[in-house]
């Protein structure tokens, strides 16, 4: 395979090391009528080298804002977000520009995220004409390149959108995002328009691209199953903030937030009757606030079957219940979620 | 949840048909069902024979991909597809009568009060300059004699049946006041609202998130029990079928190639693509393996190889495969296109 598409330089970031790190993050917006809309609202994590950070959450809880805020496609309203332990606030114009092309997004909708009009060629090149690399014919190369690697024959090149699949078009825009040789990629919704049967495929690809070229990846879904299977780590998100984050098999399996448990347990599972457990299913009443004016205290309290005066009043400290699992909750314990009061 | 009035024009009439209903009664009939659409350049086949049916009161999931024909199935029994560019053939009895030769007058007589349909997006299947309370008193007021305060105050009955709070005040509140799962809440309500015997529901949760999924389900299938109303699902989602339904019909490329009790079919499919289906589901699979997928792609409708049309993506094909495949029995209740189905033991949803 390709010269071009070659590993990236990990000696920058060794194994473990933070590839993006987010402290404290705010991202606010201001709505027509004066009120401001919290989508991230204190949010702190840091990505390791070479894992796969999955982030779960419904829509509003502020999942894909974070996520577009790591790629820098989002201004932060407070807090920042350090590349490497560099500030990404503070960095020139160039230095931004230079240090930017090693973090990439994938877009949830393959259709959308390519132009009608161009050849899957021209789209794919694009980025390297803007950041002026190579000729013409270098482009081209790395361009075919990567979609080689993307398991894409290279016919697929003189092609438009509209001759492919839905598939096929994620495929590309994975190999769109390779040709710039990233260390972090965003995958947002990568897999949610697919249909189920080629949902796999893609995420095997994601898997085994990691592994050849070393690629960091956030990996940000609604579908739990799917973030639990990809992911190292997982971030669970609520109302902008997160309720609970660890190691993907300790938050799938053993949650200890009670919004992880009833998200969980909300999962329709494709099992016979007799293999399921009828009385697993917490149901949570109502949906999600609104971001304009969130609960006070614990912003899962209005929801939550374990909720106390204290949830309403205090906001709860982000605590380390069991090794690198951390949570928001007054009454977690390291054995799980508090029970129903 | 209706009011017990000495005649009440909406569930008075459901009692003929009562729960007697024996355990073979088939309310929905399909028969032989082929679809295709005419445009420019000729007819495109969407499905072909499809044959199914629906007993009083029972819950079938209808399964498959994008673009095997499940949405036009489900819109065909209600008679939505557009009528100049829409060739059926077959029959689809609903109570003995075929509802595809069915005079237009009387087919309104039928939507949305012996059969209504329940959409995907709640938002684009609400009418925005009209009041939840105007839509939903809309069926009632069609179908029944019934004066506007009658059906105000049955209209927000249903609103409250659906688990909607302060059903009075929404009552007259527009559909972008109300959230998604609100807005679907409020499509159940219309759905049922005239206490149909029949309710198809394409994709209903798809547009929700899981949370509100859930108690979306849990509402319908109560609400189906409770009514004795029964659910054609149509969904790509096997975990929603596997939890509400007691039976399940896979299809793939415009036909239906596996129908059979939910249990058995999860436990042992008898087709492979159902089999595949269920083995590409990521939480069977163990952690950092590859997940199985299935290979190549859904054949484009003009250019269905003859045949077995799962053929070129089936691990199991063989020369004879090659051959049309009859939908045959394959077990008690249970059905497989699939000449191979008893030879095969294709791995389902259990390790």
């Amino acid at each position: 395979m390709g010269v071009q598409v070659a590993k990236p330089d990990l000696s920058t970031a060794a194994a473990g090391e933070a590839v993006v790190t987010v402290e404290d993050l705010r991202i606010h917006f201001a709505t027509r009528d004066g009120q401001t809309v919290k989508a991230v609202d204190g949010v702190s994590f840091a990505i390791r080298a070479g894992e796969t950070f999955g982030i779960i959450g419904e829509s509003g809880s502020g999942k894909t804002t974070v996520g577009r805020a790591l790629v820098g496609l989002l201004r932060p309203s407070g807090g920042r977000i350090l590349y490497g332990d560099r500030d990404v606030g503070s960095l020139s114009t160039r230095e931004y520009r230079r240090l930017r092309r090693d973090y990439q997004i994938i877009f949830q909708d393959p259709h959308a995220a390519l132009n009608p009009r161009m050849t899957i060629l021209s789209s794919m090149v694009e980025p390297l004409e803007i950041l002026g690399e190579g000729t013409a014919d270098s482009r081209r190369r790395i361009a075919l390149e990567a979609l080689e690697r993307a398991g894409l024959a290279p016919e697929i090149a003189a092609r438009y959108p509209h001759e492919l699949s839905g598939g096929q078009k994620q495929r590309v825009n994975i190999a769109r995002a390779l040709t710039l040789r990233p260390k972090f990629i965003v995958c947002d919704e990568v897999v949610a328009a697919l249909d189920v049967s080629i949902r796999g495929d893609i995420l095997n690809l994601f898997a085994e691209l990691q592994r050849e070229l070393g690629l960091t990846y956030a990996f940000i879904t609604h579908d739990i199953s799917v973030v639990a299977h990809i992911s190292d780590r997982v971030g669970v998100m609520y109302l902008g903030r997160l309720a609970e984050l660890g190691p993907a098999e300790a938050v799938t399996e053993r949650p200890l937030h009670p919004y992880t448990q009833a998200l969980l347990s909300a999962e329709p599972i494709p099992l016979p009757s007799d293999l399921r457990n009828k009385n697993k299913r917490i149901r949570l009443s109502g949906e999600i606030p609104s971001p304009v004016s969130p609960p006070s205290g614990c912003r899962f309290r209005t929801r939550c079957p374990a909720a106390t005066e204290r949830c309403a009043q205090q906001a709860p400290e982000w605590r380390e219940l069991a090794p690198d699992h951390w949570v928001a909750c007054h009454f977690a314990t390291p054995d799980g979620p508090p029970t129903a009061a | 949840m209706c009011s017990s009035k000495a005649v009440d024009p909406v569930t008075a009439r459901r009692e003929p048909s009562g729960q007697a209903s024996a355990a073979n009664e088939r309310l929905l009939d399909v028969q032989g069902l082929s679809i295709s659409f005419r445009n420019r350049n000729g007819e495109v086949a969407i499905t072909r024979d499809v044959s199914f049916f629906v007993r009083p009161g029972e819950r079938v999931g209808v399964v498959g991909e994008s673009g095997c024909g499940k949405s036009v199935t489900g819109l065909s029994i209600l008679r939505l597809l557009p009528e100049r560019s829409t060739r059926i053939q077959g029959r689809i009895l609903f109570e003995g009568q075929d509802l595809v030769t069915l005079p237009a007058r009387r087919m309104r007589q039928i939507r949305g009060r012996d059969i209504s349909m329940i959409f995907q997006e709640p938002m684009t299947a609400l009418d925005p300059v009209f009041t939840v309370g105007e839509q939903l008193s809309e069926a009632l007021r069609t179908h029944f004699k019934m004066s506007a305060k009658e059906a105000r105050e049955r209209g927000i009955e249903a609103l409250a049946e659906v688990g909607i709070p302060a059903p009075a005040r929404r009552y007259d509140e527009y559909p972008h006041h109300f959230s998604g799962g609100m807005r679907q809440r409020v499509m159940i309500a219309m759905a049922l609202i005239c206490r149909p015997k029949l309710i198809i529901a394409d994709e209903p949760t798809t547009a929700l998130d899981v949370t509100v999924q859930a108690q979306i389900m849990d509402l319908l299938c109560e609400l189906s029990e409770s009514t004795g109303t029964a659910l054609l699902l149509i969904t790509h989602d096997l975990g929603v079928v596997a939890e509400s339904c007691s039976r399940m019909l896979t299809m793939y490329a415009g036909e239906v190639v596996e129908d059979a009790p939910v249990d058995d079919v999860l436990r042992r499919p008898r087709h492979p693509y159902t089999s595949g289906l269920l083995r590409s589901l990521p939480r069977l699979s163990v952690r950092g393996q590859p997940l199985p997928s299935i290979p190549g792609r859904v054949p484009a409708p003009n250019r269905m190889p003859v045949g077995c049309r799962f053929r070129e993506r089936c691990p199991y094909a063989v020369s004879a495969c090659e051959q049309y495949q009859a939908i045959q029995p394959a077990g008690p209740d249970r059905q497989a296109r699939c000449w191979r189905h008893d030879q095969l033991e294709l791995p389902g949803a259990v390790n």
